[in-house]
């Protein structure tokens, strides 16, 4: 059994209205290295127009311009930006399809493209988030029908048992399921408590007990959702903006490549000078807002009160670090290379050692890697 | 985001547990001797003398290698009551800075990997050798108070300047058990073992079920086996280090003398790597 506890956070409330930015100004698309650009620099590109060899396609319509590179969630990167002309043309005429006309073909078509494990006879659908994180929960509050929909006709098609997972404070999403149980026979609800990690899918299906089963987060399933029906890459995704330094928190709903600057204006904020956290203050990490670019792997943005950084001191070999880790690692031995490089994959990059530690000492800077792609 | 405890938390437990003690002392080598005609009015604040050496002293080699000031301030008073009564003066506060000097440079430059601290206080012996090794006040060497256990084991007894209450001590464990970081492990077990073969090589070798309840060498399980900086990370390694410790410290008690403790935390913490070596072998396989 895993080891979770309970953070004691102080609650955020986040609006339940859910604030559009969706005109911004430019979008940069990362590009990972040996991508082929199929338009130019001054290219005009409508909504959905594909723009490079891969999967990648317009969310705005605009004029193409230079390569710049940008700073995001994993590492710096070169991006392709197109200035946004606000005509909203769309090539795409496709009308999109009803969830009961997905057909099993296309299911596991999808699923396969997204690289979505699928070999069990139980899904798990995490709608749980860690910290100061609201995004999973108003992914299914927002979308509420179409992921229902959706998970009940997986549920029909492949034969398997839906186990949604919400945790006791998200009441809302609690109050929704109960109201229309009836209309969703095969998704059994689980409520869980209000335990730190249970947001990581391991954790989560750890705490469950399910050993033959898949975890997919709520925010995949949109994806998921989205791809059957318009056969692309859902272009928008919900971001929590919260933090100690912010007076009014709340979810955003945006397009992937917006700049960090743009989903920041109009937000009040307590005190001028502030630290900013992409994806919580635990397992995120501090980011320079300028040049910063939002990709598919920012969940939340925490506005923090600026502080100064607590030193690091000696280790005291308290083992306080080992002993509160879910998964029996030991970061007194980081600075070993070789151990390093043994437990990476496993660590579960929770943040709880340097959390917990006396020492102030910050864990994470062994696990950070910085990249940059070249094109 | 941090945990609402940290380091600064423990040494404050540290010193708020180890203010009874120090009360404990004053009252115990003083005011209860000079309420008694033993002592005049001058010598009651010999115990007070050592407390305040020790924290200038602590302050001096803190500025001096820009170190921790409460890290040291606490170490010397740990030492301070440890020390006998009969501790040479001016040798003392010398011989103190010497080995808080070097102890801090010897942290600084590489880690060491046994408790530097059993090590001062045993070398402090030296600044009383320079009187008579004696633990007696007093009133203990005239033999005037005729204790009974229960004043043996509230503090009345040969001890440390500060370190010879059980009662206290134990109060002390169970203000430092409130702090997450303390290794209460080591304490308690060392503590828990020292008292069982204690009672067990008396019986073996003397005949005798008495129980030794000295509580310089319980002081020393609770403030110095415990190391913040120097003792097993694991539990099961507490655990072990602790054991170990009580039965050496048995042994070595056989031979008389208060620095049973100190020697055997000292030898104990040479196998400290082996003992993690040991009990982290689940987090080693991860």
């Amino acid at each position: 059994m895993l080891k979770l506890i309970d953070l004691k956070l102080d609650s955020i409330l986040v609006s339940l209205q859910i604030v559009s930015k969706l005109d911004p100004d430019y979008i940069c698309i990362p590009l990972e290295a040996n991508t082929i650009i199929n338009v130019k620099n001054k290219d005009k590109v409508a909504i959905g127009q594909k723009l490079t060899d891969q999967d990648i396609y317009a969310p705005i319509s605009g004029k193409v311009e230079n390569l710049e590179l940008v700073d995001t969630y994993l590492k710096k990167m070169y991006a392709l930006k197109i200035r946004n002309d606000f005509k909203e043309t769309n090539i795409n005429t496709q009308k999109k399809i009803n969830s009961q006309k997905i057909t099993k073909k296309d299911l596991q078509e999808t699923l396969s493209n997204f690289n979505f494990a699928f070999d069990k006879p139980n899904l798990i659908i995490n709608a749980i988030d860690d910290e100061y994180q609201y995004t999973q929960s108003f992914y299914l509050l927002d979308n509420y029908e179409n992921i229902l929909d959706l998970l009940e006709r997986m549920a029909t098609l492949l034969k398997i048992k839906i186990i949604l997972a919400l945790r006791e404070n998200n009441q809302e999403n609690i109050n929704n399921l109960l109201t229309y149980r009836g209309m969703y026979p095969s998704i059994q609800i689980k409520i869980v408590p209000n335990l730190y990690l249970l947001g990581n899918d391991y954790c989560l299906q750890n705490f469950l007990q399910i050993e033959e089963a898949n975890v997919l987060k709520v925010s995949q399933i949109y994806e998921l959702d989205s791809y059957l029906k318009t056969k692309r890459e859902s272009r928008d995704l919900y971001i929590t903006i919260s933090g100690n330094n912010v007076l009014n928190p709340c979810v955003i709903n945006t397009y992937k490549g917006v700049s960090l600057n743009y989903l920041l204006e109009n937000i009040k904020l307590v005190n001028q000078e502030s630290d900013i956290y992409i994806n919580s203050l635990l397992q995120g990490k501090k980011v320079n807002k300028d040049n910063f670019i939002i990709t598919g792997d920012v969940k939340s943005i925490l506005i923090q009160k600026k502080e100064s950084l607590k030193k690091e001191e000696r280790c005291l070999n308290c083992g306080a670090c080992l002993n509160i880790c879910p998964v029996n690692i030991n970061p007194l031995l980081f600075k070993d290379q070789k151990y390093l490089a043994k437990v990476k994959d496993k660590c579960l990059k929770c943040g709880l050692c340097s959390y917990i530690c006396p020492a102030y000492i910050n864990f994470n800077k062994y696990l950070e890697e910085e990249e940059i792609d070249a094109l | 985001m941090h945990y609402k405890k940290e380091m600064n938390s423990l040494l404050n437990s540290y010193l708020i547990a180890l203010i009874p003690l120090l009360i404990f002392g004053l009252y115990k080598n003083g005011l209860y001797l000079y309420i008694n005609d033993l002592l005049n009015l001058k010598n009651i604040f010999i115990p007070l003398y050592f407390y305040l050496i020790s924290i200038i002293v602590a302050l001096i080699v803190s500025i001096i290698l820009k170190e921790n000031k409460k890290v040291n301030i606490l170490i010397s008073l740990i030492l301070a009551s440890s020390i006998s009564l009969n501790t040479n003066m001016l040798i003392y506060p010398i011989l103190l800075f010497v080995l808080l000097f070097i102890s801090n440079v010897l942290n600084k430059k590489i880690n060491i990997y046994f408790n530097s601290l059993s090590l001062i206080r045993l070398f402090l012996i030296l600044a009383l050798l320079f009187n008579s090794y004696s633990y007696l006040n007093i009133g203990e060497k005239i033999n005037i108070f005729n204790y009974n256990l229960l004043d043996k084991f509230i503090g009345f007894q040969i001890g440390g300047i500060a370190s010879s209450s059980v009662l206290l001590v134990l109060l002390a464990l169970i203000i430092l058990s409130f702090n997450k970081f303390y290794k209460k492990n080591i304490a308690i077990f060392a503590s828990l073992t020292y008292f069982i073969f204690n009672l067990i090589f008396n019986y073996m070798f003397f005949k005798s079920l008495v129980w030794d309840i000295k509580g310089t060498i319980y002081f020393s399980f609770v403030f110095i086996a415990s190391d913040i900086y120097v003792s097993p990370t694991s539990n099961m390694g507490m655990i072990i280090y602790g054991v170990l410790i009580g039965f050496l410290t048995s042994i070595l008690g056989l031979f008389g003398g208060l620095e049973a403790g100190f020697i055997s935390i000292f030898l104990s913490s040479l196998l400290i790597p082996l003992i993690n070596k040991v009990t982290n072998r689940k987090y080693l396989k991860s």
